[in-house]
């Protein structure tokens, strides 16, 4: 016996063509990500005037199983879920590399996970901040 | 980690075109066991103050609201996420034992156990 009825929002008339949008685009990504390295974890970026900020969704992910690193401007995120299924745990490794530009603070790096968000703020460079500079 | 469980009365959009505006199906997984099911949703970026299951008759809604991740006064360079909020209802076949039901959240996953009620569990027969 199913728990639910329905698995399909039958209220809301776009839900198979949601489904079928993620369907797709899903595949797309699964084709063009690295298969290597395992799956790309979605990003947004953003920019203040001193930093920038980086924000990943990894859900059931814990602090423990996620590395940052930062190389040559490349901001590397490896993360390690385990999946329960009926006949037992499987591991697999999210990955996503990001290039920052060579203006961070490599040293001054910070990363936090909370509810399912990493968020990596990566300061910008003391000298590549734009200064004003008086007129004497 | 933390245990709550809200009850309301649902809160319903005139139309489902209307609703769905700024809300998206959160993915789900079912784990049946003999006492109970444990439905997983994933609600990354929801904190256990944004989430909320309610029960009425044989419908559930889970609903979860997310927290801005957005810093203030930052300018989007990329955008892959999308940060609407989530909303998922489902259609209840089994009976619940709707006083028992238990919810936490952890690490953006939200788990809900669903005691199944004792007239809906399997009954073994006996033959004479």
């Amino acid at each position: 016996m199913t728990l639910f009825k329905n698995s399909q929002n039958y209220q809301d008339p776009f839900a198979g063509l949601d489904a079928l949008l993620d369907h797709f685009s899903r595949g797309f990504r699964d084709t063009f990500s690295d298969a290597v390295s395992g799956r790309q974890i979605p990003v947004n970026l953003y920019a203040t005037e001193d930093a920038y900020e980086v924000r990943a969704e990894m859900p059931g992910v814990r602090k423990e199983d996620v590395s940052v690193e930062i190389e040559n401007a490349v901001l590397s995120i490896r993360a390690k879920r385990s999946v329960e299924s009926g006949s037992g745990a499987a591991e697999f490794t999210l990955a996503r590399d990001i290039t920052v530009g060579d203006d961070v603070a490599a040293d001054k790096v910070k990363a936090r996970i909370e509810n399912g968000i990493l968020s990596i703020h990566l300061p910008k460079r003391e000298a590549r901040k734009p200064k004003a500079i008086k007129v004497a | 980690m933390s245990t709550e469980i809200t009850k309301t009365t649902e809160q319903q959009a005139a139309t489902a075109t209307a609703a769905r505006e700024n809300w998206r199906r959160p993915r789900y997984e079912v784990n049946p066991g003999k006492e109970a099911y444990e439905l997983k949703v994933y609600l990354p970026g929801v904190s256990k103050k944004g989430a909320e299951v309610t029960i009425q008759g044989d419908e559930m809604l889970v609903s979860g609201r997310r927290e801005s991740i957005r810093p203030e006064g930052s300018k989007i360079v990329h955008e892959e996420l999308s940060l609407d909020d989530y909303r998922l209802k489902l259609q209840l076949n089994v009976d619940i034992d709707a006083d028992r039901i238990e919810a936490q959240t952890d690490a953006g996953i939200l788990t809900v156990r669903l005691p199944i009620a004792e007239g809906s569990k399997p009954r073994a027969i006996k033959v004479e």
